[in-house]
């Protein structure tokens, strides 16, 4: 067991940059989580976005009654003073929308013409944009419905007043969701966040130490003096890839308790078990990688730019950062050859599970199993790899 | 002098095929990547048919007003729902559980909806559930007050009225997706971090065999230093030049129009990130290991904060700690591209690239006081 017991001290000499690593990438990892942004799940209640009213127009019921709306399904931040300072909330999300109500709004409206419209600039976060398109539509079409069936003039001010009651009333219908098992609870959710971000940093952790680690072996001298000994190539092999094998699972676990202690999951919970397996199960994948990426990378300073090209790009088309649901299918296709997407896919149906019976769970080890035969794959062709370097004459 | 080291060190490191395959291709390929990722996002209102279930009930079939909604949903060339029937709510829920829908509905007394997941399907079916029942509770209002004017509903419902028009003053609207390239190219150009701490390695006599011999030579050590910074800013410069032509040309990303502009803070870019590399490298006497190791988590940490990841970070970081809007390389960077994309007016951008280069002139300043007077008894 040379090989291995070579592996830790070289381990030890360069302990403060594995660490850099391993700190820094756990670090995005609870950033991101704590932040809750982004991410493969989608929260199903509205969120509350901030939203800028600016009201030229003169109070009116229909006006009186869209803000009384507005303001009650967002956060309203105070009117900006000029252009500049409306540019500049948006662009920090002080306001995420800014809605105009022009002068003669309300008359125009209940005119019917429908000449003036409602003025609206959207932040960066278009999806706040949407609902609140939708949300500010919703309550004008009701009004109009009233308006125009009942033949409502501008002037008949308690009439109304009587519709925007009525709108009202009827906006606060709601349909009855069911869920089945239990909702997810919000530890899970967080789990949720945590694991989904959780594949880049694995990947970038895994395959920077591991590269760099597997570099010192094949360094010109100290490689032709092994392939002096008498140890047969897939021994040395198997060697390294034990000694990878006891980083990996430290990686793990360290991650684990983390996980545990941010999201406050106990680990009786199922849900969490699966998670856990599921990451352990990528652990390995990202382990078998690297090690194949250990045996292709030459030169020093290469292996930052694989684990950024491997480690972002992968977590980019297989749903780490943007939710999978958003991506097109061809995106979805091509990920579907990385590990990293059967990674994300069973975080999302651990997430989504009701019960553990066999028919609900057989997806999600069907995804373990997956990733697992990417692994196999990479060290076999790791191990091929290996044998034909050394068979090259020196 | 000053030309022959330049050409040398300029020859030296395009020959490098290492450096330049990593400087070059490796961050077109991981736009690449980005642009496969974001190309669903720019025309996200090509929403998937969501496929729904529906239980027969009693309610149901007596409900012809909600049938002709849900009718008229499944119904277009591309609809919102793809409908499946099924007889007993026991069969829907075992078609949810297996996937086949992503909810369904149940009508008795009043309308259920039935899901077993969050997500953006689940909030669609819901909208058009609430909407659904929202208009069912005002027709009912209209009718109870005078029957007549139920005749008119359907074709004031079917009216379409504008009621929001965009009024973004600005040539560009504001795109969270941008975000993301301009991060990448603010990641790109702090890697040239790598070629400045290369360029220090190269004439510290304790560092490298080269630069021990290099200082034999009669030169001032700062003019030998000063070409081969030139020579490494000039490549970074050329490759972060490609990869912007790149996103501009290929993958149509829209950087504004200001072709000059774009090109001063392009170099900005670079000079921050030769000069911070620089400094890390003059700093840290230990092995390249550790260099390599704080300028790739430094520029990630900065990049990261800069919107790389998740564009939302972006913002919660400036909001959280406003300093970080200034001090951050990475995040002026981003910022000049994007305000360059967004704004009228100059101020925002000038401010970034000012800053840029203040930081270069500050890291420079660093890196002089460091290497000053430097002498080596024995190595």
């Amino acid at each position: 067991m040379k090989v291995f017991k070579v592996y830790f001290k070289i381990i030890k000499k360069n302990l403060s940059m594995l660490s850099i690593y391993i700190v820094i990438f756990m670090l995005f990892a609870l950033i991101l989580t704590l932040s809750g942004t982004g991410g493969s799940t989608n929260t199903f209640s509205e969120t509350r976005s901030r939203v800028m009213i600016i009201d030229q127009d003169k109070s009116s019921p229909l006006t009186d009654g869209l803000i009384a709306y507005v303001t009650e399904k967002s956060d309203i931040v105070a009117p900006a003073k000029d252009e500049q300072a409306i540019q500049d909330a948006l662009f920090y999300e002080d306001a995420v929308y800014v809605l105009t109500i022009p002068q003669g709004f309300s008359e125009d409206f209940l005119s019917g013409s429908h000449s003036l419209s409602l003025g609206k600039r959207t932040a960066p976060n278009s999806t706040a944009g949407v609902q609140l398109d939708m949300l500010i539509e919703k309550y004008l079409n009701e009004f109009n419905l009233y308006v125009e069936a009942k033949g409502i003039k501008a002037s008949d001010g308690s009439a109304l007043t009587e519709t925007a009651a009525l709108v009202k009333a009827d906006l606060q219908k709601e349909t009855d969701v069911v869920w089945v098992g239990a909702a997810p609870t919000s530890s899970i959710t967080k789990a949720s966040y945590f694991f989904s971000y959780l594949p880049y940093s694995l990947l970038s952790i895994m395959i920077l130490a591991i590269s760099s680690i597997m570099q010192v072996f094949s360094k010109g001298d100290l490689k032709k003096r092994m392939q002096c000994a008498p140890t047969p190539a897939t021994r040395i092999n198997l060697e390294l890839l034990l000694g990878n094998l006891c980083f990996a699972v430290v990686v793990w676990f360290f991650m684990m308790i983390i996980s545990l202690l941010l999201t406050g999951t106990g680990i009786s919970d199922v849900r969490m078990q699966m998670m856990l397996l599921n990451a352990f199960v990528f652990t390995m994948t990202a382990l078998s990688l690297s090690f194949l990426l250990g045996h292709l990378i030459r030169g020093p300073g290469a292996q930052h730019s694989v684990a950024n090209v491997i480690a972002l790009g992968t977590s980019f088309i297989s749903g780490v950062f943007v939710p999978q649901a958003l991506l097109g299918d061809t995106v979805k296709y091509i990920a579907s050859f990385t590990p990293t997407y059967w990674y994300v896919t069973a975080v999302g149906d651990i997430t989504a599970l009701s019960s553990f019976s066999w028919t609900e769970t057989q997806s999600i080890y069907m995804g373990m199993l997956i990733q697992l035969a990417f692994a196999a794959a990479f060290v076999i062709m790791a191990l091929v790899i290996g044998r034909q370097r050394k068979r090259r004459t020196v | 002098m000053f030309w022959h080291i330049f050409k040398y060190r300029l020859k030296s490191t395009v020959r490098d095929v290492q450096t330049i395959f990593w400087t070059l291709a490796f961050p077109i390929i991981l736009v690449s990547f980005f642009a496969m990722a974001f190309s669903n996002l720019e025309n996200a209102s090509v929403y998937n048919t969501i496929k729904i279930g529906l239980v027969n009930t009693q309610a149901y079939m007596d409900d012809t007003v909600f049938q002709s909604h849900i009718t008229s949903a499944s119904a277009d060339k591309d609809p919102l729902f793809a409908v499946t029937m099924y007889d007993t709510k026991e069969q829907a829920s075992a078609a949810l559980a297996d996937k086949q829908i992503s909810g369904f509905i149940l009508e008795d007394a009043a309308l259920h909806l039935t899901i077993r997941s969050t997500g953006i399907d689940q909030t669609i079916m819901k909208e058009f559930l609430d909407w659904y029942l929202q208009t069912v509770s005002s027709v009912e209002n209209i009718i109870a007050d005078n029957p007549a004017a139920g005749m008119k509903i359907s074709g004031i419902l079917s009216e379409n009225i504008t009621y929001i028009t965009d009024t973004n003053t600005n040539t560009n609207k504001p795109n969270n997706v941008l975000t993301y390239y301009y991060a990448l190219i603010a990641m790109t150009c702090l890697y040239g971090a790598f070629m400045g701490t290369k360029e220090v390695t190269a004439v510290q006599a304790n560092q490298s065999a080269q630069a021990a011999r290099l200082n034999l030579a009669p030169v001032h050590k700062l003019r030998v230093f000063l070409s081969s910074l030139c020579a490494v800013t000039l490549i970074q410069y050329l490759s972060i030049l490609l990869l912007v032509a790149y996103m501009a040309l290929i993958l149509k990303i829209d950087f504004g129009n200001q072709i000059g502009y774009i090109l001063l803070a392009s170099f900005a870019g670079c000079c921050a990130g030769v000069s911070f590399g620089a400094v890390v490298g003059a700093a840290s006497k230990k092995g390249e290991g550790i260099k390599t190791g704080i300028i790739i988590s430094a520029s990630m940490a900065m990049s990261f904060l800069a919107g790389l990841m998740s564009a939302p970070m972006k913002y919660i970081a400036t909001k959280s700690f406003p300093i970080l809007a200034y001090i951050n390389p990475a995040n002026l960077i981003a910022d000049a591209f994007y305000s360059l994309y967004y704004y009228n007016t100059y101020d925002r951008y000038f401010l970034n690239v000012g800053l840029l280069f203040a930081f270069s002139f500050v890291f420079y300043v660093i890196v002089y006081l460091l290497m000053r007077g430097q002498q080596y008894e024995s190595i």
